[in-house]
């Protein structure tokens, strides 16, 4: 994996994305470092950053964080990464129902959903646990949940 | 219990060391597995987590060796898999006896450990918690497949202070004295997950064993090379072969500097390494591994020893 640390600047960049989008402090990340490939960004504890291993072929490191959109220039956060951070955020969240509970974790969209949230990612919301992200687009709500994540029955 | 039968030669190797209750071994061998659950305390409080169980009248029992294993005495596996917790990774499925070789390796909050073979993650996950997501684990593994369920697992759990490397376990002498612990849950002939996965009965032959064992001194060698002086090396298997376990420990201890300390577990039956086998006679200091029975705590069947660096 060609993979490097992002700069100040890049990092700025993308906190700044997720406290205007869902108002997650830049503080709650103090702990962690960011890493970039060409496509995805990887969040790790900073004790991770005096391992050196010379010649070895890194699969990944940390967590995958998010998924970077350059066309739109703004990042979809991973279904893992928004459980644990979402937590934090305080806006651009959609409350799922008891009723569409399980439509959610097996997959589905939610079609004619009413919600005050703008257009664009959400974070999928059922009582105090973030159960991933939704792409929404007026009162439909794409489930970006990964099929390998989804239940199964 | 399942309509299968164990192959004659298996029976009459283990009569060699259980005597009569052989009877025992074959009887849990061929009963089905308790299904167990680690909580996961990088996403979830274990009391939280608990009301959370509770609350869907889940039945658990505390497994007495560690603090966050429960077995779940009123659910089967689909039950288990298709809930909430479970796809939020408050818990990780992973059976009992294998939350043991974590709680021997002892792993603090800036150690700098190596876990060789690491697929599916139960264990990476678990060092992962018990490390608070500090410190570094370097979670290997030779199967690009493998990997993926290893990295599955890990982003599931919320891991954070892992590195994912692909290479042959063999090949970490290179890393000369560079971790403060290694994890070697060594490839193996898999006897003691019969009774969670009867297809190993299948493939179970003397010759896997044997080969097997050759590679398990292969990288216990190696990971001993990589270990620090003072630090401490987990070899674990799934299997009760003493070609696998016994043989390999002994091996180490006589060409390396190596001590092996005897693992001090709560609750847990357990019973010593064996020092002969077939002709075959073991340093006396084998006796310090220990030897997890089916029938001793109604689990897989596992094999632990403790080996510190001098």
């Amino acid at each position: 994996m060609n993979i490097r640390k992002m700069n100040e600047e890049e990092v700025n960049n993308l906190l700044k994305y997720f406290e205007e989008r869902f108002g997650i402090k830049k503080e709650v990340f103090d702990e962690y470092n960011f890493y970039k490939t060409s496509k995805k960004v990887w969040i790790a504890n900073k004790s991770l950053e005096s391992v050196k291993l010379e010649k070895i072929y890194l699969e990944s490191l940390g967590m995958h964080f998010a998924t970077i959109n350059k066309k739109r220039k703004i990042f979809k956060i991973s279904t893992d990464a928004s459980q644990i951070f979402g937590k934090q955020a305080t806006k651009n969240i959609v409350e799922i129902t008891d009723e569409k509970l399980i439509d959610v974790l097996r997959g589905f969209d939610l079609i004619n959903f009413e919600s005050e949230a703008e257009d664009g990612y959400v974070l999928l919301k059922y009582k105090e646990h973030i159960l991933g992200v939704g792409l929404k687009n007026k009162n439909f709500i794409k489930n970006m949940i990964p099929k390998e994540r989804r239940l199964k029955t | 219990m399942h309509k299968i039968n164990l192959p004659r030669f298996f029976i009459y190797r283990y009569r060699k060391i259980l005597g009569k209750e052989v009877k025992k071994l074959v009887e849990y061998s061929l009963k089905p597995l308790r299904k167990s659950i680690r909580i996961n305390t990088l996403k979830i409080s274990r009391e939280n987590c608990l009301k959370l169980l509770s609350a869907r009248s889940w039945e658990l029992q505390q497994i007495p060796w560690y603090e966050n294993g429960f077995w779940v005495l009123n659910r089967n596996e689909e039950q288990v898999g298709n809930t909430l917790e479970h796809f939020m990774g408050y818990f990780y499925v992973q059976e009992a006896s294998s939350m043991i070789p974590p709680i021997v390796l002892e792993p603090k909050e800036d150690d700098f450990i190596l876990d060789v073979a690491a697929s599916p993650g139960s264990k990476t996950t678990q060092i992962a918690e018990m490390m608070k997501n500090k410190g570094c684990i370097i979670a290997n593994d030779v199967s690009l497949d493998r990997i993926k369920i290893l990295r599955f697992n890990l982003e599931k759990c919320g891991v954070m202070n892992t590195i994912v490397t692909k290479m042959d376990g063999r090949l970490f002498k290179k890393f000369k004295e560079r971790f403060d612990k290694i994890l070697l849950d060594a490839p193996c002939s898999s006897e003691g997950v019969i009774r969670k996965d009867w297809k190993v009965i299948s493939r179970w032959s003397l010759n896997i064993i044997q080969r097997m064992s050759l590679l398990q001194k292969e990288l216990i060698s190696s990971a001993i090379i990589a270990l620090k002086k003072g630090g401490v090396l987990v070899y674990s298997t799934c299997t009760m072969a003493p070609e696998e376990n016994e043989e390999v420990i002994d091996y180490a201890i006589k060409n390396f500097d190596v001590e092996i300390e005897k693992p001090k577990i709560q609750g847990l039956k357990y019973r010593e390494g064996i020092t002969e086998w077939e002709e075959k006679k073991f340093d006396p200091r084998v006796k310090n591994s220990i030897r997890i029975w089916p029938q001793d705590n109604d689990t897989e069947g596992f094999f632990i020893a403790k080996l510190v660096k001098r």
